[in-house]
């Protein structure tokens, strides 16, 4: 639990949207591609990935999917 | 019958000669290993993760990764190249499980793994040496004589523990101790290595007398992988 809280504060600060207030559109996709993230850090640890390359795949997919979006 | 000894002994001495320069001359080099992902039932299975790992798939069929060794040390990394095409080659790196660097002291045998957004300037140290298991089978590479050995990698996280086979195929013909990915201690060059779905072989091969690589040991914060896990 305590990894996984300290993973969504990690993302949410490389989202950069930490100060961001408010219910935008980008706000919205940002948050739809943080929860894609943490579901894939799920994943990869349900099918038996260890944390530091599950971490690795959630970070990469975090990336892909603001790449997506910009 | 004089005349006979004297040659065997001409011989063996010539022989320890090339063997002493072989060791002397062919501590250092570069090795080249092509990667691919195979079919894994858990990951295909999984929703989230399936569309991700076609990419990475698809992704991992133009990656390369340099294995640098001399004098006992080596580093493991992936190949520099852009991405083409909207390829996704993080995402391979990352389902590789090597998208920084790998480094490998075998005298000490110390892992040391440093990854490529390293929080901190941490270093995750590796635990588990592998138990090899020498199989006798025997198989041709690339032209050298390689055998199989065994091992299980164990993978434990949050879920619960997990238990995966490691086949490597080394061959004694080039009696340096190296692998890709962190993997040593065999009897020989390890020019095959399967690690659950991870495939690595042998591209190309570059060792001799060329002494320039330098091999820098990973600087940060070491913190055990079975901490950090």
């Amino acid at each position: 639990m305590k990894k996984k809280i300290v993973l969504i504060i990690g993302f949410i600060l490389f989202s950069g949207n930490v100060f961001s207030v408010g219910k935008s559109t980008s706000d919205f996709m940002y948050g739809r591609c943080l929860n894609v993230a943490i579901a894939a850090y799920d994943s990869a640890i349900s099918v038996g990935l260890s944390h530091d390359q599950a971490e690795s795949i959630a970070y990469r997919t975090l990336e892909y999917c603001h790449h997506t979006i910009e | 019958m004089m005349k006979n000894y004297f040659i065997v002994i001409v011989l063996l001495c010539y022989a320890l000669n090339i063997s002493s320069s072989y060791c002397q001359n062919n501590t250092s080099g570069l090795i080249t290993y092509n990667v691919s992902l195979g079919d894994d039932k858990l990951i295909m299975e999984n929703k989230t993760l399936r569309p991700f790992y076609i990419q990475a798939i698809k992704a991992s069929e133009n990656l390369k990764y340099e294995l640098h060794f001399k004098d006992g040390e080596s580093i493991f990394k992936p190949q520099k190249r852009m991405s083409v095409d909207g390829e996704n080659i993080d995402l391979a790196k990352a389902f590789v499980g090597c998208d920084g660097l790998i480094y490998t002291n075998y005298k000490e045998a110390l892992v040391l793994y440093e990854k490529a957004n390293s929080k901190d300037n941490v270093v995750l140290k590796k635990d588990d040496i592998p138990n090899w298991k020498l199989i006798n089978e025997k198989k041709y590479i690339h032209g050298y004589e390689c055998y199989k050995a065994e091992a299980v990698l164990k993978v434990i996280n949050e879920a619960k523990s997990f238990n995966f086979k490691i086949i490597a195929w080394y061959t004694p013909q080039i009696p340096l101790p190296y692998g890709p990915k962190g993997y040593f201690g065999l009897p020989g060059l390890i020019l095959e290595l399967q690690e659950r779905n991870v495939s690595f072989g042998l591209s190309e091969i570059k060792y001799g007398t060329n002494n320039t690589i330098k091999i820098d040991k990973p600087k940060g914060k070491v913190v055990s992988l079975s901490d950090y896990n």
